[in-house]
Order: structure tokens, then C-alpha cells, then sequence
């Protein structure tokens, strides 16, 4: 058996991080994400990296954006409210093909809720939070080994597809202690040639390379429309719509595979329970309850939150009533409508800042059985 | 051990936080799987606060406790959110001067006998251990030793010494 230790959920994001080659950290402090950020400024300047605490939010996430482009992989972490003066500068970071990490410890909210209770709504704004037609990806984790696995996936995506890597932990998952073995894990780094010209948009390889700032390149980094070269071109309709196209489509292009979960029990259930994040774990609990008892229950867990993969869930799920199980008004539920129809969707919402009991999955699966007729 | 579900409730500042870290960081050294979790107030001290942990020879799929096997009370406010979910046959030690229903122990006397007026959350964690031998003395003083700051280890370890031999000396 691996070694295990003792962990809080944040200290292995940091973990996380700095294993995935993560150098620079900037934030401002926040419940429930703070502790991240307690051991970035403990464990950068003993690797070689840099910590910054920002004036705000906004400074946080720009100083990250500006570190990668100085060649450091980059991270800040954050709560809801502080996500949210964020968003503006995600749409730097997609709009620069700027890999970049961003924690998003979620609590209570809305505004500033209740501090040091988790809770599950801060989904949609993390696919859809900033303005402008975009993609990015969003993961969970419902353990602090998967925080820990989690964290270093974020980052190898953000290198891989050049773009914010949004992980959406809540503050049950952020600030639980629990048995975890961190094993080293691939790490993907940066493509930072050749200088051939072209810097942004795609290439005949895909995803451009990313030279960091004086290593000879001649580049613009802007959010404004560009070329390859970062040169604008605020007025060209065809650059604008090929650009706006290639930053959704370099994400989208590849959901199958990024499209990270867990099933159990679904081949033969009648009713699928759907949740993720610390309600994963309740909704687990509950199926493995329901299932010893005989009734038909499995249960899914997406890991990647965004972009979902429809073909997969159409294919895992097929036809099966679906009950999705999350702290927030029905995010994720949402999402699921869409794809799969709203007609096979039901929810168990929780919003009053407690993490959701297996006792309430367990009832609200056998209603939604017995509702079937 | 099958799973042991055990709360430290009172308020913010009395350390249940701390007395669950320990606790789970002895499970942990004892070779099992443990997840500790903890509710608190935005406020630092005063209001109800408190701290689970699960110990489990299995992976723990829930980490929090739902029906206690054991609960430490410190304080009234904390013990209140938990003393409907108690599992049949549940071990309650409470400070002694709460008056709270369970086994009354002397905790914050003890831990003033002994000069760690701080450290009455570690003599009603000793005292669990060894009242219900859940977990050895010594894997749990590894624990204390490993977790406490410099000045309050001596103290931290004469109080669960102190909480072991009370919780011995009642079973």
C-alpha cells in the first residue's frame, strides 16, 4: 500500500500544484480557500517560485496570467466571492490562451453567504461567468486524494489546450482531513517553441506553442481580437468569428476525452443517481444503502464538470430516470436537461449551507422509484 | 475496528478542532482509515463548534458522522446540535460542570491541576481512550507529540495522560 497521510483537502491542492510544476501563486485570502494559500506562501520559496498576495481578486488572477507568460505555471485559489471579481480576467486568460489554474473553494452564497459553509453554486458561473461566446474546463474532486490528482490534471490541461483550468472544490471537500496517498503523477510542460510566427489560434499541430516573454519571440498579448502574431484586428469579421470558433472548439473538440467519471451499479439500475463534489460521497453512500436493500439504484459521478461529453452520458445513462443530487438550485441538473431531455430529470437540491445526508438521497431515490409507477 | 464515529462539540476557542486532529492523526498512525471534519462559525470564538471524525478499517465513504459512537462535550452549545444522533449504546463524557447527561468528567480541573488550562479537550479525548480503549495510550501521545506547538506539548501530553487514567480508572 502507498504511503498515506493525514491531509486537508486545500493542503493537497497545494500538494497538487506543486508537484504539476506550479511556481507562481497570487490570491487573496478567502474562506474556505485560504489554507491553499497558507501553504503556497510556506512551500513556493523553498522550490523556487513566487508568492504573491494581491490587492484584490482581480490583481490575483491578472499577476497568474502575467506569471505564465513569463514562463511559470500558475495558480490562485479562491472563494465565491472572490470568484466573481475573477471573471473578468477568465476572459483575459481564454481570450490570451493563457494556461491557468483557478481553485474555486465554493461556500455558501450568494454574495458573501455564509462563509465557512460549503455549498455547490458556483457551477454555471464557472462554465458561463465571463462575457463573450468561450470554453474552459472545469473538474471536481469529492476526496482529498482527488483534490490532490485533480489539481495536477488542471494543470496539464491548462498546457495542453492553453486555457483557464477552473477546479470547483466547496468547502467540505476544501477543509476535510482524510487518509490519502499523494503518488507522483505525469505532468505535462509547457510547449514553449518553436518560434515559427504564429502564437495564437491554431496551428497545423493544434494548440500553439507559448514562448515566455524575452525568449525572442515577436508577440502581442492581448484580449482584444488578433492574429496568430497577437496583432489586433478589431475589425476584421473573419479573424473574429475563426477565433471565437477556434477558443470554444479546442475545448469542445476534445470533451470525450476529458470527460472524467465514475459509475456504479448503472447497468441494471432503474433509477441513476447523479451528483459530484461532497454530494457524491452522500449519494454514494445512499446507493450502496439502497442496493444492499434490493432496490435498483446506481449511481454516476462526473469528475470533469465542464465540458460534459453528451455522447457519454447517453451512452452510460441511456434511457434510465435520472436523480441529480447537488448543494445548489439544480446547476448541474440544468446542464443535464439539455442534454438528455428534461422529462427523465429529477433533483434533490440542498441550499441551506449543510452537506447533504445520505438519509435525504436514500428517501428522495425511493420517491422518485415509486413516482415512476 | 468495524467504524467509530466520534464528535468533540462546545465553542469556538476550546480546541475540538485540535482534539479531532489528534484523534485522527493516532488512527492514522494505528494503521486506519479516518476522515476528520469540523463546523465553526465565521466568528472565531464563542459560537457553537464542532468536530467529527470517522475511523474506519475500510475506505470511509462518508466522512461525517451521522449516528455518534461517542461525543465529547466541552461546552452545552455544540453538545445540543448533536445529542438527537446519538447510536445506541454511545459514549457521551462531558465537562464535568455542564451538567449535561452522560459521564460527568473533571476536565477543566485537571487540565488547571496540571497548568494547561488549555488543554481540557486533550483530557476528554484521553479520557475516551481510555474508557473505551478504542485506541492505545501511546498512539495517541505519538499524535499529541507530532500536532502540538513546542510550548504545549508537555502540557498537551500530561492532560491526555491525566483524561487516560480518569477514563481507565471509570470503566
Amino acid at each position: 500500500m502507498d504511503e498515506r497521510v493525514l491531509i486537508q483537502g486545500n493542503e493537497a491542492v497545494a500538494r497538487g500544484a506543486i508537484h504539476a510544476g506550479c511556481r507562481f501563486f497570487a490570491g487573496y485570502p478567502i474562506t474556505p480557500s485560504s489554507e491553499i494559500m497558507h501553504c503556497m506562501a510556506r512551500t513556493l520559496p523553498e522550490v523556487g517560485g513566487v508568492f504573491f498576495q494581491a490587492e484584490d481578486e482581480i490583481a490575483a488572477l491578472a499577476a497568474c496570467v502575467g506569471a505564465s507568460w513569463a514562463g511559470f505555471k500558475s495558480m490562485t485559489a479562491t472563494s465565491g466571492p472572490g470568484f466573481s471579481l475573477m471573471q473578468e480576467e477568465i476572459g483575459y486568460a481564454v481570450m490570451t490562451e493563457t494556461p491557468v489554474v483557478i481553485v474555486d473553494v465554493g461556500r455558501a452564497g450568494p454574495s458573501t453567504g455564509q462563509a465557512t459553509k460549503p455549498a455547490q453554486g458556483d457551477y454555471l458561473q464557472a462554465r458561463f461567468g465571463s462575457h463573450g461566446d468561450y470554453e474552459l474546463v472545469v473538474l471536481s474532486a469529492w476526496s482529498v486524494e482527488e483534490a490532490y490528482r485533480e489539481t495536477v490534471r488542471a494543470f496539464n490541461i491548462a498546457e495542453e489546450l492553453r486555457c483557464p483550468v477552473v477546479l470547483l472544490l466547496d468547502e467540505a471537500v476544501g477543509h476535510l482531513r482524510e487518509d490519502a496517498a499523494l503518488v507522483p503523477l505525469p505532468v505535462t510542460e509547457r510547449r514553449k517553441g518553436p518560434l515559427g510566427g504564429r502564437y495564437f489560434g491554431p496551428t497545423p499541430e493544434g494548440v500553439a506553442p507559448m514562448p515566455p516573454f524575452g525568449s525572442g519571440a515577436r508577440l502581442h498579448v492581448t484580449g482584444s481580437t488578433h492574429d496568430p502574431t497577437g496583432r489586433r484586428m478589431t475589425q476584421d469579421p473573419r479573424v473574429q468569428g475563426e477565433l471565437v470558433a477556434w477558443l470554444s472548439e479546442k475545448v469542445l473538440g476534445r470533451r470525450e476525452e476529458l470527460f472524467r467519471y465514475e459509475a456504479w451499479d448503472v447497468d441494471d439500475a432503474e433509477l441513476v443517481l447523479v451528483s459530484w463534489g461532497i454530494s457524491a460521497r452522500a449519494a454514494r453512500a445512499a446507493q450502496l444503502q439502497l442496493r444492499q436493500q434490493g432496490y435498483p439504484v446506481g449511481l454516476f459521478r462526473p469528475i470533469t464538470l465542464w465540458p460534459l461529453a453528451p455522447a457519454v452520458l447517453t451512452e452510460v445513462l441511456g434511457d434510465r430516470e435520472v436523480l441529480v443530487v447537488e448543494m445548489n438550485r439544480g446547476q448541474l441538473a440544468h446542464e443535464l436537461s439539455a442534454m438528455l431531455g428534461p422529462e427523465r430529470i429529477r433533483t434533490l437540491t440542498v441550499t441551506d449551507g449543510r452537506v447533504i445526508s445520505p438519509g435525504r438521497v436514500a428517501e428522495a431515490a425511493l420517491a422518485a422509484l415509486e413516482g415512476r409507477g | 475496528m468495524d467504524v467509530r464515529e466520534i464528535v468533540i462539540a462546545g465553542v469556538g476557542g476550546q480546541g475540538t478542532v485540535f482534539a479531532a486532529r489528534i484523534l485522527a492523526h493516532a488512527a492514522l498512525i494505528a494503521g486506519h482509515h479516518v476522515a476528520q471534519s469540523a463546523s465553526y462559525g465565521a466568528e472565531a470564538r464563542g459560537t457553537p463548534a464542532w468536530a467529527g471524525v470517522v475511523i474506519s478499517s475500510n475506505p470511509i465513504v462518508f466522512p461525517y458522522p451521522q449516528h455518534c459512537d461517542a461525543v465529547l462535550a466541552l461546552a452545552a452549545p455544540g453538545y445540543r446540535l448533536w445529542e438527537d444522533r446519538l447510536a445506541p449504546g454511545a459514549v457521551v463524557l462531558a465537562e464535568e460542570a455542564l451538567g449535561l447527561p452522560g459521564i460527568g468528567v473533571p476536565a477543566a480541573r485537571l487540565a488547571q491541576e496540571l497548568g494547561a488550562p488549555q488543554a481540557a479537550n486533550l483530557v476528554l479525548l484521553g479520557a475516551l481512550l481510555g474508557y473505551t480503549g478504542w485506541l492505545a495510550r501511546d498512539v495517541a501521545a505519538e499524535a499529541v507529540a507530532a500536532l502540538s506547538p513546542e510550548r504545549f506539548r508537555a502540557g498537551n501530553l500530561a492532560a491526555l495522560e491525566a483524561g487516560w487514567r480518569y477514563g481507565r480508572s471509570i470503566a
